[in-house]
C-alpha cells in the first residue's frame, strides 16, 4: 500500500488507497473463516468418533478382542466425548493436531509439505479451464445454430460424462504406453503433472464452456444487447464486452464451489497416477484411521476453500460493481 | 458507499490471473529431480502400498513384509513348511519349557556401524514388550513372550510366561533394529541388518535401497532398489508395460492373469480363504446342517479356477495346508452339490434365509462369487463392504453381519497358532464357532511342546471343525508376483520378495 | 411461448425410451442380472470370436449377462442419479435465492454452511454415515444431495444478487411485490438457465460417485447393479475386457446428453417466455 501511496500522492490524499469496502469485506472474511474452520473441525471430529475405531487397525486383525479394548484405553478413547473434544481444541489452537500414525511425524507440516504437488493441479486445472473454456463458450453461444456451435455444446456436453478414471486411463495408455512420451505414475516433475491436469480438467473444462455458452445466449436475448445491436454495435464487439461478462457470476461462482471440489477431488486422479499430493495421503489416512493426518489435512483444504470463497467475493463484485457497492453500503 | 473504487476492475482480474499463473510456475519449478531412469542394476519394485512406517514393529501386513525382508533380519526365519531356520542367531536350545537360548551370528554389523551383539537382541525384545500401543499388532503377535537377558556377548536367553511350542515362528516376526537408532525414531531412520539399507524414505511414495555390502547377506547383483506404491492397478500395468517398474505385488488375480507375457510367480500365502459363520447373529448357522449346506453350496474348484484365476488351491476342508504341524491326510474337502445343500436347508427350515456377508474392499470381488453361489442355492445374500477399521471390530468384537469373508493368516506365523479367532475368546465377544472341544483343543495346543503331541492336537482341532462344519472352507489363497523375463526376482522360502537374490538382466 | 426445439424432443424420446429399457427390459429379456456362471466369464459381445449364445453384449467377470445386467443397473442409477440430482438443485435454488435475495447475515449464514460443506471431505461424511445408519438407497440419495447442493446455491446466489440491482426486479419490489412473488416471478425463471446446466452435470456426476462409494461399502450392495457399480468393476479391465465398462459408460454418457438437450431445449422455452412478458 505504501508504494502506491508514494506513487500517487494526490490520490492517496483524496480517498484511501484501499477502498473501505475491500476492508471490511476482509475482516468480515477473518471471522468467516475462524468460524468455518471451527464447524468443519468440530463436525470432523464428531464424524470421527462415529465411525471406525483406530485401535482397530492398531491391532489388526489377528489381534483379539483384549489387545483391542487395551489399546483402545490406552489411546484415551474410552474417556469422556466432550474431554477428548476439548483437549482436541486445545491442541487446534496451539495448530498441534498430534503425530501421523506410522512415520510418527508432526501431521500438519507433512500435510503442508505436499500441498504444494495438489496446488499445481488446481491451479493449472483452473488456468486451463478458463484460458480454454471461455473462448468455447463464447464461440458455442455464437453460433449456437450452426454446426460448430453444436459440436462445441455437444463434446462439452459427452466431456462431462466421461469418467475420469475411464479418460485417465486411455491417457495412459496412449501416451505413456503406446506413445511413452509421459511417465504413468509419480510427483516429481512437470511432465508428471500433465496427465492429471488433463484428467483433471475435461470435466472443470465442459462445465465452463457450457456456464459460459448459457451466460452469453442469454445476454444476447436481452434489451442491452439488443440496444448496442440496434445501435449498430459490432457483433464481436456485442458478444466479447457485452455479453461475455454476463456469464461472469455463474462461472466465477462455479469456479469458486469448484476449486473446493478439486481440493478435495483431485484423490481419484491422485491415486491412478500415484500422484503424492494431499488428496492421496486423505485417502491412506482415513483408511488407516490416521486421525491426526485427516485432521490436518481437513483443516489445511478447509482454509483455502474459505480463502478461495473470499477471492471470489472480491472478484465477483469487481466483475460486477452493482453488487459490491449495493452490499457493501 | 459512495467511494471511487481505487483499484480497477479490470486490474484486479489480471491480479488474479498472475498469481494463479505464478503459483503453477512455482510449483512447477520447485520439483526436483526423480530417479526414475533405473540403472541397469537398480530394481524398480511397486505394490499397491507401501509400509507406512519404517519401524518393522509398525510396518505389518505384506507390504510391510516386503520392506523388511530387505532391510531387517529376525534371529531365525521360517523356511520352507515352515520349519524355522537361521537368521541372526545360527543355533538355539530350549533350555527348559519357558527359556531359549540363542547362539548369535558372528561378525554381524548393523547398517549404521555398531556391532550386532546379544545386548541388541535384549533391547529389541523389550522394545516390543513395552506397552506402546503403535506396536500392539505386533506385540499380540509375539503371545507369551515375556523378556530376555544377555549371557554373554553372542548368547543370549528369551523366555515366555508360559510354555510357547510356537515361539521361533513368533520370533521370526521379530526384526532386530539398531539400537543407535531408538533414539533417532526408527519410524523414519532405519538401521538394520539386511543386504539394503535406506537411503531415502518417502511416506506413501517410495523407499529407495541402497545395497549394503557389508551385509552377512549381501546382494547377489543389485546395487539398488525401490519400493513404490501405485495404488491403482490399471496405471501399475501400464507402467510393467512400458518398463517403468521390474515387478509387482499384489495385482488383483484377474488383471495378473491376463499379463501373457510376463512371468507369474505364485507361491502359497500360507492362509484359508474363510467365511466365518456367527450364530450370535442368525441363529439357523448353529444348525450343523446350515453350515455343512453353506460349505456344499460353494463351487470350491470354480472359485479357485475362475473367481481366483487359478492362484490358489481347493482345501481339503481343514485350515493348513499340508506341510504345516498337524495337517490331516485323511480329511476330504466338502466338494460341491447344490442339490445336497437346497435338501439339507429345506430340512433345517432355512430355506430362503438371508444371509449376508460382510468383508473388506479388497475382497469385494471374492465375496460377490460367494454371494452368487449362496444365491443359487436359494439363500439370498448381498455383500457388505466395510473400511478396515469397521471390519477388525465386526471380526474381533461383535459382527451385526452372519457371515465374514476373510483370509485367516495375517500374521505368517505358518501356525493353527495365528487362527486365533476360533480359540478362546472373553466374555462378551460373539463366537465364531460354537464348540467347547474345539476351544479347549485349541488351548491346548498353545502351551503343548512336544512336537508330536502337539501335532496330534491340531489335527483332532481339524477333525471337529471338519465334522462340525465349523467354518466355510473356500480356497488356500496364493500371493501373486508379476515380472517381465528379463527379471529374476527371487523369493523366500515364506514366499516374501527377496531383492537380494534377485537379478534384472540389461 | 415456443415450443420445445426439434434436438430437445429427440433428447425426450430418448430419455423415454431409455427409461421404458431399464423399467421393461429386465422382465422381458431371459437372463436374470445376479445369476453367475464363473466358467462363462469376460465373454465378449456378439461380434467378437468367443462371444457365446444368450449374451449379445458380453459378460462380467462373474459370467453375468451385460446387457441385463446394464438395464438393471440402470434402474438404480437413474433413481438414484436423478432423484438426487434433482433434490440439490432444488435444496441448491431454494439456498441460494433466499442468501442472493434477502443478502446480510442470512446470506453470510447460508453461505458459510456452503463452505463449511465444501471444504468437507465428503469421503469422511460418507465413511461415518455407513458406520452409524448402515447403507440403503434412501442413505444414498440424502448423501448425493448433500454432496451436490453448494454449486446451484453459489451459481444462483450469484445471479439473485445481480438481478436484484436490475431494473425490473427493483420496479416489481417497489409496486409492492411480495418477496415470494418477485422470486417466483422473476428470479426463478432468470437462474433456471444455469441451474439446467448444472442439474444435467450433476446427473452423470452423481451416478458416477455413486458407483465410487458402492466400493466404499456405500450404495448399492453387490451383487445388485448399478451402472456405478459395474463400471467400477470394470476399470481393473479396461485394457482386456473393455466391453465391462463401456455398457454403462454408454448408457450413462446417452443419458446425461439426452438430460443435456432436454435442459437446454426447455431453457429456451422458458427465456421466449420471459421475454414475451417484458
Amino acid at each position: 500500500m505504501a508504494t502506491a501511496s508514494l506513487k500517487r500522492p494526490d490520490a492517496s490524499r483524496a480517498r484511501p488507497a484501499v477502498p473501505t469496502w475491500l476492508l471490511w469485506t476482509v475482516a468480515v472474511w477473518a471471522v468467516r473463516l475462524a468460524v468455518t474452520v471451527l464447524g468443519i473441525l468440530t463436525l470432523l471430529f464428531a464424524l470421527l468418533h462415529l465411525s471406525g475405531d483406530p485401535a482397530a487397525v492398531m491391532v489388526g486383525p489377528g489381534g483379539s478382542a483384549e489387545d483391542l479394548a487395551k489399546v483402545h484405553a490406552q489411546l484415551g478413547l474410552d474417556r469422556p466425548f466432550l474431554d477428548q473434544y476439548l483437549a482436541f481444541l486445545g491442541d487446534v489452537a496451539r495448530l498441534d493436531f498430534g503425530d501421523a500414525r506410522g512415520t510418527g511425524e508432526a501431521a500438519l507440516p507433512a500435510v503442508l509439505a505436499k500441498l504444494p504437488l495438489t496446488l499445481q493441479l488446481v491451479a493449472a486445472t483452473l488456468v486451463v479451464s478458463v484460458a480454454v473454456g471461455l473462448p468455447l463458450g463464447v464461440l458455442a453461444a455464437a453460433r449456437r445454430e450452426g454446426t460448430l456451435g453444436r459440436i462445441i455444446a455437444g463434446a462439452a456436453a459427452l466431456g462431462q460424462a466421461i469418467p475420469n478414471f475411464v479418460l485417465g486411463l486411455v491417457l495412459l495408455l496412449v501416451f505413456a504406453l503406446w506413445l511413452g512420451w509421459l511417465p504413468s505414475y509419480g510427483s516429481t516433475t512437470p511432465a508428471h503433472t500433465v496427465l492429471p491436469v488433463i484428467t483433471l480438467a475435461l470435466f472443470t473444462l465442459a462445465r465452463v464452456v457450457l456456464l459460459t455458452r448459457a451466460g452469453v445466449i442469454e445476454a444476447l436475448s436481452q434489451d442491452f444487447c439488443r440496444a448496442v445491436v440496434a445501435k449498430g454495435g459490432g457483433r464481436s464487439r456485442v458478444l466479447w464486452r457485452h455479453a461475455l461478462p454476463n456469464a461472469f457470476p455463474p462461472v466465477l461462482a462455479f469456479l469458486v464451489t469448484d476449486t473446493g471440489y478439486l481440493l478435495s477431488g483431485t484423490v481419484l486422479v491422485e491415486q491412478l497416477y500415484a500422484y503424492d499430493g494431499i488428496g492421496r495421503g486423505l485417502v491412506i489416512a482415513i483408511n488407516e484411521q490416521d486421525y491426526p493426518t485427516v485432521q490436518a489435512t481437513v483443516f489445511t483444504v478447509a482454509v483455502i476453500v474459505v480463502a478461495v470463497s473470499a477471492l471470489g467475493d472480491v472478484l465477483g463484485r469487481v466483475a460486477d460493481p452493482r453488487v459490491g457497492r449495493e452490499s457493501a453500503g | 458507499m459512495g467511494e471511487v473504487i481505487y483499484l480497477s476492475r479490470r486490474r484486479l482480474l489480471q491480479l488474479g490471473g498472475v498469481t494463479a499463473l505464478a503459483m503453477a510456475a512455482g510449483c512447477a519449478t520447485s520439483s526436483e529431480e526423480d530417479g526414475g531412469d533405473a540403472a541397469s542394476t537398480q530394481l524398480v519394485f511397486a505394490s499397491t502400498s507401501i509400509t507406512n512406517s519404517l519401524d518393522p514393529l509398525i510396518a505389518l501386513s505384506s507390504v510391510g513384509t516386503t520392506f523388511t525382508t530387505q532391510v531387517y533380519d529376525p534371529l531365525v526365519d521360517l523356511g520352507a513348511e515352515g520349519k524355522p531356520v537361521p537368521a541372526l542367531a545360527t543355533a538355539w536350545k530350549q533350555v527348559d519349557d519357558l527359556t531359549v537360548e540363542f547362539t548369535l551370528r558372528e561378525g554381524v554389523v548393523f547398517h549404521e556401524g555398531g556391532a550386532f551383539d546379544a545386548a541388541a537382541v535384549v533391547a529389541n525384545i523389550e522394545r516390543v514388550l513395552s506397552d506402546n500401543p503403535a506396536f500392539a499388532a505386533r506385540k499380540g503377535e509375539m503371545g507369551f513372550l515375556k523378556g530376555a537377558e544377555a549371557v554373554d556377548a553372542k548368547t543370549v536367553r528369551v523366555t515366555t510366561s508360559k510354555p510357547d511350542p510356537v515361539l521361533l515362528n513368533r520370533l521370526s516376526r521379530l526384526h532386530i533394529v539398531d539400537p543407535a537408532v531408538f533414539d533417532k525414531d526408527p519410524a523414519k531412520v532405519a538401521s538394520g541388518t539386511g543386504p539394503f539399507k535406506v537411503a531415502k524414505y518417502e511416506p506413501n511414495k517410495s523407499i529407495d535401497l541402497e545395497a549394503f555390502t557389508e551385509s552377512w547377506r549381501a546382494p547377489e547383483t543389485l546395487t539398488s532398489a525401490r519400493l513404490i506404491a501405485i495404488p491403482d492397478s490399471g496405471t501399475m500395468t501400464t507402467a510393467l508395460r512400458s518398463g517403468e517398474i521390474d515387478a509387482v505385488f499384489g495385482l488383483p488375480p484377474a488383471v495378473a492373469a491376463q499379463l501373457k507375457d510376463f512371468n507369474v510367480q505364485a507361491p502359497p500365502a500360507g492362509s484359508c480363504a474363510i467365511l466365518s459363520m456367527i450364530p450370535a447373529v442368525e441363529a439357523k448357522l448353529r444348525d450343523k446342517n446350515v453350515r455343512t449346506a453353506l460349505n456344499l453350496a460353494v463351487n470350491k474348484d470354480e472359485f479357485v479356477k475362475e473367481g481366483l484365476s487359478g492362484f490358489g488351491e481347493v482345501p481339503t476342508g481343514q485350515l493348513l495346508q499340508p506341510g504345516y504341524p498337524g495337517y490331516d491326510d485323511s480329511l476330504k474337502g466338502f466338494g460341491f452339490d447344490a442339490a445336497k445343500a437346497k435338501q439339507l436347508l429345506a430340512d433345517a427350515g432355512a430355506d430362503g434365509i438371508t444371509l449376508n456377508i460382510a468383508t473388506t474392499a479388497l475382497f469385494k470381488q471374492q465375496a460377490e462369487i460367494v454371494a452368487g453361489y449362496l444365491t443359487e442355492v436359494g439363500i439370498k445374500s448381498e455383500v457388505v463392504i466395510q473400511d478396515l477399521a469397521t471390519f477388525i471390530t465386526s471380526l474381533l468384537k461383535k459382527s451385526e453381519v452372519p457371515l465374514l469373508y476373510w483370509q485367516t493368516d495375517y500374521f505368517d506365523l505358518k501356525d493353527i497358532a495365528s487362527v486365533s479367532r476360533f480359540g478362546p475368546q472373553p466374555e462378551g465377544v460373539q463366537s465364531h464357532f460354537e464348540n467347547d472341544d474345539y476351544t479347549s483343543l485349541f488351548a491346548e495346543s498353545g502351551t503343548e511342546m512336544d512336537p508330536d503331541a502337539r501335532a496330534a492336537t491340531i489335527r483332532e482341532m481339524a477333525g471337529v471343525l471338519n465334522a462340525e462344519a465349523g467354518v466355510v472352507f473356500l480356497a488356500w489363497p496364493k500371493t501373486v508376483y508379476v515380472h517381465p523375463e528379463s527379471v529374476d526376482l527371487g523369493l523366500t522360502p515364506n514366499g516374501n520378495a527377496s531383492l537380494a537374490t534377485s537379478k534384472k538382466k540389461s | 411461448m415456443s415450443r420445445l426445439s426439434t434436438p430437445a424432443r429427440i433428447a425426450l424420446a430418448g430419455l423415454a425410451l431409455l427409461a421404458a429399457a431399464v423399467a421393461f427390459g429386465p422382465l422381458l429379456l431371459p437372463a436374470d442380472p445376479l445369476k453367475q456362471n464363473l466358467a462363462d466369464g469376460l465373454a465378449p459381445p456378439f461380434w467378437m470370436d468367443g462371444a457365446i449364445p444368450g449374451h449379445p453384449l458380453g459378460t462380467d467377470q462373474l459370467g453375468r449377462d451385460l446387457l441385463v445386467r446394464t438395464l438393471a443397473g440402470g434402474r438404480t442409477s437413474l433413481l438414484v442419479g436423478f432423484v438426487a440430482a434433482t433434490l440439490a438443485c432444488f435444496l441448491g435454488i431454494l439456498a441460494g435465492l433466499v442468501a442472493g435475495y434477502l443478502g446480510g447475515i442470512i446470506d453470510r449464514l447460508i453461505m458459510g454452511v456452503g463452505d463449511l460443506w465444501i471444504a468437507f471431505p465428503f469421503l469422511v461424511l460418507a465413511i461415518a454415515a455407513i458406520t452409524v445408519v448402515g447403507s440403503s438407497t434412501p442413505v444414498l440419495i440424502v448423501l448425493l444431495t448433500l454432496a451436490g447442493w453448494v454449486t446451484p446455491a453459489r451459481v444462483t446466489r450469484a445471479l439473485a444478487r445481480r438481478l436484484k440491482g436490475e431494473d425490473y426486479v427493483s420496479a416489481a419490489v417497489g409496486f409492492g411485490g411480495g418477496h415470494r412473488y418477485v422470486i417466483a416471478r422473476h428470479l426463478l425463471p432468470a437462474v433456471a438457465g444455469a441451474n439446467a446446466v448444472i442439474w444435467t452435470f450433476m446427473v452423470g456426476a452423481l451416478v458416477l460417485i455413486e458407483g465410487g462409494l458402492s466400493f466404499l461399502g456405500l450404495g448399492v450392495r453387490p451383487p445388485t447393479p448399478s451402472w456405478g457399480t459395474i463400471l467400477n468393476d470394470g476399470r481393473d479391465l479396461m485394457e482386456t475386457a473393455w466391453w465391462v465398462p463401456l455398457w454403462p459408460g454408454l448408457a450413462l454418457t446417452l443419458t446425461v446428453l439426452f438430460v443435456n438437450l432436454l435442459g437446454d431445449g426447455l431453457r429456451r422455452v422458458f427465456d421466449v417466455k420471459e421475454s414475451d412478458r417484458a
